[in-house]
């Protein structure tokens, strides 16, 4: 049979509609949840302006993690060699405290303010990185604000700190602090998710964040005291950590 | 504990989220997500294949969000990008069009069904493979029309092809449809209205 065949070409054949069942049918697909999670993390992060994720994705991104963390060994983290370190027992000291739920707030005037201030922050950090960039003198030479190409150990590692800052955590024990920090902000109060990007699931904190370059949702687990971090991307593992025995 | 509200109504969110409201267009794009993630599935079949065409479909009402114009609903403006995008997937991969000689498509049941089979009865594995047996042209035309609820002239734009060759093969794919999955009924009126 030739679909292409003319006599099919008219249009006038009689036109009748699928039984309801069967367009019920059509229409229902297994949903795969980890799919679906990714897909509305990922459209979201694309959104132009849209920096910042709600409660409810960050909570989908965690859940992710959770799934992918359950049927996955622990994988190291990229471009290092950063095994075997041990995860302190901040979590759980918080999880004798009992551990907190989901809190969610609305934004206020003054974390809009502080946000501002942030951006400054790391406005500035971008700036002195790349002033101070040490792999690229002809661009240090160009800054007006800087005098002299960096030839010195000190200035050097002042570079790179400036440089690590921007990149967000370099090592897992700073991303496992970040999180550590997260938590106690949450607890006092000074942190409101989900203006703050960070959200409290299954008593651990969830929050937006950068490791080495790489945005990613940092998840800690209070029960495992183990910290797993995704990339906002695409939810690709980035690094995840359990404590030794 | 204080948690937004946001309403119901699709054109509320969408408002709101094209201000910039992140949590309305968090739920606008659930909303739309499984319908989106059907007709991905039943254009291109492979459910890996599917995910990903969803997920870049979602990533493109995101960036065109600004730039729709309201001429068609909400929904069928992403059915339509999810099916551009199945059908662009299609396209790169340069499958060509399988076509099944009659003699080989025979209804998945062997057991008459009832008139009007319940959806209980009708297993979405039968549905899987009559599917799979209908000619690609077909299968599209139904998936465009059925599934994605599109209307003629923009599955004609879409598979550009004249509006009646897209309604010959709604027709007849609707017609294989119900005859590979084993409704006598159907298919006998079928017949007997051809004859």
């Amino acid at each position: 049979m030739d679909v292409n065949d003319a006599r099919f070409d008219d249009g006038d054949e009689p036109m009748e509609a699928l039984p309801d069942d069967v367009l019920t049918a059509l229409r229902s697909v297994e949903i795969d949840q980890l799919a679906r999670e990714r897909a509305i993390t990922a459209a979201l992060a694309a959104a132009p302006g849209q920096r910042r994720f709600s409660s409810t994705s960050l909570l989908g991104a965690a859940a992710a993690a959770l799934l992918v963390v359950a049927g996955a060994a622990i994988v190291l983290p990229r471009g290092g060699d950063d095994s075997g370190v041990t995860i302190e027992s901040t979590f759980d000291a918080a999880l004798a405290d009992g551990g907190e739920l989901e809190t969610i707030g609305t934004e206020t005037a003054d974390d809009a303010a502080g946000d501002a201030a942030d951006d400054a922050a790391v406005i500035e950090q971008r700036v002195a990185s790349e002033e101070y960039s040490a792999d690229e003198p002809a661009a240090a030479e160009a800054a007006p604000a800087v005098d002299t190409v960096i030839d010195t150990d000190d200035e050097a590692e002042e570079a790179d700190a400036a440089s690590s800052l921007d990149d967000g955590a370099v090592t897992p024990e700073e991303l496992f602090d970040e999180a550590a920090e997260a938590l106690a902000a949450i607890q006092s109060g000074d942190l409101k998710p989900p203006v703050t990007d960070c959200v409290m699931m299954g008593g651990g904190p969830v929050r937006i964040s950068r490791f080495r370059g790489v945005e990613v949702v940092v998840f800690a687990d209070l029960a495992n005291g183990s910290v797993t971090a995704l990339a906002t991307s695409d939810c690709s593992f980035v690094v995840a950590y359990q404590p030794e025995p | 504990m204080v948690r937004r509200r946001l309403s119901d109504d699709p054109d509320v969110l969408l408002a709101a989220a094209r201000r910039g409201d992140h949590d309305a267009l968090e739920a606008l794009l659930r909303s739309v997500h499984d319908r989106m993630a059907a007709v991905a599935r039943r254009m291109l079949r492979d459910p890996g294949d599917a995910a990903d065409c969803t997920q870049e479909a979602l990533i493109r009402v995101v960036r065109g969000l600004a730039g729709f114009d309201g001429r068609s609903s909400f929904s069928t403006w992403c059915h339509r990008i999810v099916a551009t995008t199945a059908l662009d997937e299609l396209r790169r991969r340069g499958r060509r069009p399988v076509t099944v000689p009659e003699t080989d498509r025979e209804p998945l049941s062997t057991e008459p069904a009832p008139e009007q089979a319940s959806l209980d009865a009708l297993a979405l594995a039968d549905i899987d493979s009559a599917l799979a047996c209908l000619p690609e042209e077909f299968r599209q035309a139904v998936v465009l029309s059925d599934v994605a609820d599109l209307d003629y002239p923009t599955i004609a734009e879409m598979l550009e092809v004249p509006v009646g060759t897209v309604k010959s093969r709604v027709a007849r794919g609707r017609s294989q449809l119900r005859d590979l999955l084993g409704n006598p009924a159907v298919a006998s009126e079928r017949r007997m209205g051809e004859e």
